[in-house]
This record gives structure tokens, C-alpha cells and sequence, in this order.
């Protein structure tokens, strides 16, 4: 659930079937009560429609809650913090991150480092198509240590320049299929 | 826009560095990497004050004739080093080094990616944060 799409689905899905909540936050719910079995099921029936899932596991809700300090860092911010995206990580979660990392890489097949890469291109791609910023604009604000390093990387990620995505209009990806 | 980047590697395998200075390449053409084959010969290096510093510090902890763990206690002690970041570069995950180095003044323990595509990620992510 890392988008406001999605909670919205899941608010109406919890709607449907009458289970109360206290707050939908992206990837956590807080239910009123205890979810029944009947509930469960259902709930995991329509969220599989929609590729969503309850998780179950510790390390899944980890690995979860990681996506969406990450998510929530680089799309749902005015700026990107000034503190490194370790300590941001580390902090919110309260685990080494080193641990975090690599829980995160034997999960998921690729570094945090590599996820956060995809969604800053997501969020350049977002900043291009506004026209409201020029390329080192985007690179001064997405913390860019020059306008080479941000051209590369988004070649290295879409295979495609940055002048040449912003001339050629593309459509952008869903948060939750950018991995 | 800032002064180019100079990147420090100081690592005994030279397939690692090889990949490390591509990938920093990729990163940013203009990024200048400073390589050593060991804790010695890096550490001769930065207490050169005639060397130009560099932005960053990976070290391997795994070396001969000088350690990870000692080089990093001696940058941290000498004042004109102590500020730059110093990233461990290793294939070691044991607990009590990541603990142990992070006391000592490390920013971050990285694992070496078993994947060297991965390398570029890394390096394109740390370079542009604020570290230190």
C-alpha cells in the first residue's frame, strides 16, 4: 500500500465488509478490533484483485515499512530531508541499518540504495513533466551532486535521456510497481 | 553546481577496485577516484598533506599489513581527516565489526553486493547526501 490509491482502495474495502478502523496509513492499518477469520479471508480476496496483500510475517512488515520511509521521504515531502537517507531510515525504524539493508537485499534481490534510485527517477520524472524546473533545478532538489549525476542515472535507470523524456511525453509508473 | 568529487578506495582486491572506480565513472564522468592497495599505503597517502583530500573514505576491512579497524582509528585521530566520511566496504557482515566500527567513526557499514551491478547504486545514492 504505498499510495493514495491504494489507501482509498482499502478504506472502501473495509467499508464494504463493515470492519472498523482508527487509521490507514500507507502499508499499516489500525483496526478497532481484531480481524476474524471470515474478514480476513475476504479482505485478502479483494485486496489480491488489486495486488495487495495483508502480511503476515515480521520481516515482510519490515521490509514494507522500509518501501514506505522511502516512499514517503522522496514523494509525500515538500524537500528532501537534509540528513542522509541512512540515518532517516535507521531512525524511523529504529534498527542498525546494516541489519535493514541486508534484510532488505536477501528479500528483495536488490539494495535499498537501488529502490530509492528508482523512486527518485519516479519523482524526476513527476518534476520534468510539471515544466515548472529546469534539469539543475531538479538536481539542486533532489540532491544531485551535479547535473551529470542526475543524467546518467536516469538514463541508467529508463534508458532514456532526461531532455529527451521531457520532449517525448511518457507515461509515469504507479509507486507501487517502481522497484 | 559543487566541485567535482574525489572518491577514496583502499582495498587489497584489485578486481574490486576495478569495479568500484567503473562504477563511480558511470555515476559521473567527472568523479575523481583515489585508490590504495592497502591500510598502509593509504594512510600514507592522506597523511601526505601535499595529497589532495578526498570527499570520501571506502575502506576494506580485510588487509594486510594494516587493518581496517586500525586505519580508520588513525584517520579519525589526525584533525584534517576526521571529518571525512569513512564508508566500510567489506564482504564481512559480522555484528561485533559493524558495531565496533560504527563505534570507531564509520557512517555506514556497506557489504560488498554480490551482484556488481549493484556497486553503481550504491555509489550514485552516497554521492549528494550528507554524510559525517
Amino acid at each position: 500500500m504505498v499510495s493514495a490509491r491504494c489507501k482509498m482502495l482499502v478504506k472502501s474495502e473495509l467499508d464494504k465488509l463493515d470492519v472498523g478502523y482508527k487509521n490507514i496509513d500507507l502499508g499499516e492499518i489500525q483496526l478497532t478490533n481484531e480481524l476474524s477469520l471470515v474478514h480476513r479471508e475476504a479482505l485478502n480476496a479483494a485486496f489480491k484483485e488489486s495486488g495487495l496483500e495483508i502480511l503476515e510475517t515480521k520481516k515482510s512488515i519490515l521490509i514494507e515499512s522500509i518501501k514506505n520511509v522511502i516512499i514517503k521521504m522522496i514523494h509525500y515531502s515538500e524537500e528532501l530531508p537534509s540528513e542522509n537517507y541512512s540515518s532517516i531510515i535507521s531512525k524511523k525504524l529504529n534498527h542498525n541499518y546494516t541489519y535493514l539493508a541486508n534484510v532488505f537485499s536477501e528479500s528483495e534481490n536488490l539494495t535499498i540504495e537501488h529502490f530509492i534510485i528508482s523512486h527518485k527517477i519516479e519523482k524526476v520524472k513527476e518534476l520534468l513533466l510539471y515544466n515548472e524546473l529546469n534539469i539543475t533545478e531538479i538536481s539542486y532538489k533532489m540532491h544531485y551532486s551535479s547535473v551529470a549525476h542526475l543524467s546518467n542515472q536516469f538514463k541508467k535507470v529508463t534508458g532514456k535521456t532526461p531532455t529527451y523524456f521531457k520532449n517525448k511525453t511518457h507515461r509515469r509508473k504507479y509507486l507501487e510497481n517502481v522497484n | 553546481m559543487n566541485e567535482p568529487i574525489t572518491l577514496m578506495l583502499i582495498d587489497d582486491d584489485e578486481d574490486d577496485i576495478k569495479l568500484f572506480v567503473e562504477s563511480a565513472k558511470e555515476v559521473d564522468a567527472d568523479i575523481k577516484c583515489i585508490t590504495a592497495k592497502d591500510g598502509l599505503n593509504g594512510l600514507e597517502y592522506l597523511k601526505n598533506e601535499l595529497n589532495p583530500l578526498p570527499d570520501y573514505i571506502f575502506l576494506d576491512l580485510r588487509m594486510p599489513k594494516i587493518s581496517g579497524h586500525k586505519c580508520i582509528e588513525e584517520i579519525k585521530k589526525i584533525k584534517r581527516l576526521s571529518n571525512i566520511p569513512v564508508f566500510v566496504y567489506t564482504t564481512s557482515t559480522d555484528k561485533d565489526d559493524i558495531k565496533s566500527l560504527e563505534e570507531k567513526g564509520a557512517v555506514m557499514f556497506i557489504s560488498k553486493p554480490t551482484d556488481p551491478g549493484e556497486i553503481y547504486y550504491l555509489l550514485s545514492s552516497i554521492v549528494g547526501e550528507k554524510w559525517g
